[in-house]
């Protein structure tokens, strides 16, 4: 794995007797990135408010890399009589004025913006409002992107091109963002971590979390004969439960893995039925991640 | 697109100035103009009223100028700056502003655009009640007019850092402005029962009226007062932002 750009250790917040994160341990690779998810009120946007400086963690400790933190709040707002323009321009001139004025109209170019980038931003709609914000972010190009919820409460297409700048930037920044919209994260995430009650119940690469769930279950479709195969299959040592789902599929639950592919498609074959299908289930990160939330 | 700016613009496009200039204008028109024709007002209530009137003068002209301000044009003040100055109060564009600006930077713009501004319309506004005054009642002597201006103006500053603690205590606009209108009625009525009213910023209220009438100049005290508490209220109000939480 690369190196850390943020990496915290046994962060802790209380508010009173509240709560919000308890001994949290993160690591972001440099160049990933990383979705933060978790339930509503896990404490996602309160690890961020403390990464991105805004708040104080009550204990433990957050190392951030580098000073170039570009951060986006869930619902961006800017003062309602500037233009688009004049707040990507404002950000530019107090992060370094010395960074080129057609810088501002690449990122409203990149955003969509450009049409209304001398428009005052009260007339701006919800999802132009976050693409303004992302913009804002963008043009200081930071070497770190803290973004709350970026693709929250949009319309599909809103949150598409949210999406699409989000992947743009893979490569160029880290980027950590958190959200509860898990096909997003599923989307453009390389790593991730699941915030549940203010505690991180897993932090890894995406494709290992979902490989630790893949293979539990296979899905058999037959044309007929569920019966008799059901019967066959409940006799193996390494079949725990057999099941047939609202479509008629199998759905067998196994105890070994290396069993199951060894003796599975073999016992299938022997029973001479009608297979139509056999696929280990997809493990969706909604499932995975319920199971690790519960 | 600088922090200067940005406060130029907000002055500008939210028509705080054109506010500013509406209430510090218009009580300097209506000072005056009481003044003249309070008689001939009180005449048309009764004759017993007329009697209880004690002789108005040019002074009263530029006076009730000044009473105006401190009641009418400080609740102005107090909203059009509670409105610049707490940044925090919506926490999406302080986190704009926080995470790309120090505390200090943000908040001095803010300060400085809104007191210059409140200064210029109250000179407006007196140099609308000194011409109403020379033009419907008499001429008055005109040092003792722009140094009152001058001490005045120096409270209005002062009120303006009031403003700036109180956003440093509490977040919503409205809260911000009546808790500071409240902290200066208290301060006023802090110098009423002791000997200390000479050291107080209210002190410089009453500077005006005092100098027109011919008096010695007597506020090194209340003036060295207000620029020092000035500057220690900016400065507190910077630190406790700076350790605010979002």
């Amino acid at each position: 794995m690369s190196e850390s750009l943020v990496s915290t250790s046994a962060v802790s917040k209380r508010y009173g007797d509240v709560v919000a994160l308890d001994r949290v341990d993160l690591a972001v690779p440099q160049g990933s990135v990383y979705g933060l998810i978790g339930p509503n009120g896990a404490g996602k946007t309160t690890m961020l408010g403390i990464l991105a400086g805004l708040r104080k963690a009550t204990a433990g400790s957050v190392e951030v890399e580098t000073a170039s933190v570009g951060v986006l709040p869930d619902t961006p707002q800017f003062d309602r009589w500037l233009t688009g323009r004049e707040v990507v321009d404002l950000s530019r001139c107090l992060v370094d004025d010395a960074r080129p004025e057609s810088k501002v109209d690449e990122v409203l170019e990149v955003a969509g913006l450009t049409a209304d980038a001398h428009r005052q931003v009260r007339g701006y709609s919800r999802g132009m409002l976050q693409r303004l914000g992302l913009a804002s972010v963008v043009v200081n190009e930071p070497d770190l992107l803290l973004l709350d919820e970026p693709a929250a409460a949009l319309d599909p297409g809103g949150r598409r091109e949210v999406l699409d700048l989000i992947s743009a930037l893979r490569g160029t920044s880290t980027v950590l963002f958190s959200s509860h919209i898990l096909d997003d994260v599923q989307e453009v995430c390389d790593e991730i971590g699941i915030l549940t009650r203010g505690e991180m119940g897993y932090q890894g690469s995406l494709d290992g979390l979902l490989s630790r769930y893949v293979g539990t279950r296979y899905l058999v479709r037959i044309r007929h004969g569920h019966d008799d195969i059901i019967r066959v299959l409940e006799a193996e040592q390494w079949v725990k439960s057999v099941s047939i789902g609202t479509n008629r599929d199998i759905a067998i639950e196994i105890t070994s893995q290396s069993e199951a592919e060894r003796r599975l498609v073999g016992l299938l074959a022997r029973s001479e039925l009608p297979v139509v299908s056999v696929v280990p289930d997809r493990t969706s990160l909604e499932q995975v991640f319920l199971e690790v939330t519960r | 697109m600088s922090l200067w700016k940005l406060e130029r613009l907000r002055l500008w496009r939210t028509q705080r100035l054109w506010i500013l200039l509406a209430v510090f204008g218009s009580i300097g028109v209506l000072g005056p103009l009481t003044v003249r024709f309070l008689p001939e007002l009180m005449e048309s209530l009764g004759e017993e009223a007329v009697g209880t009137l004690p002789p108005m003068t040019a002074v009263d002209g530029v006076t009730q100028y000044i009473g105006n301000a401190v009641q009418i044009g400080v609740l102005a003040v107090a909203f059009v700056g509670a409105a610049a100055i707490a940044f925090d109060a919506k926490p999406e564009i302080a986190v704009f502003l926080r995470t790309r600006a120090s505390v200090r930077d943000i908040l001095i713009p803010r300060f400085a655009t809104v007191a210059a501004a409140v200064v210029a319309m109250f000179s407006v506004g007196m140099a609308v009640a000194y011409v109403g005054t020379g033009l419907l009642l008499e001429w008055l002597d005109v040092g003792g007019v722009v140094i009152g201006t001058l001490l005045f103006s120096m409270y209005l500053v002062f009120v303006v850092a009031v403003i700036g603690l109180v956003a440093s205590l509490v977040r919503r606009v409205p809260a911000v402005a009546l808790l500071s209108v409240g902290g200066l009625i208290v301060f006023a009525l802090v110098g009423i029962v002791g000997p200390i009213a000479p050291w107080l910023p209210s002190e410089l209220i009453g500077a005006t009226d005092h100098l027109v009438r011919g008096g010695d100049f007597e506020f090194w005290r209340s003036v060295s007062v207000t620029v020092v508490l000035t500057i220690a209220l900016l400065a507190v109000s910077i630190r406790r932002l700076e350790v605010r939480e979002l």
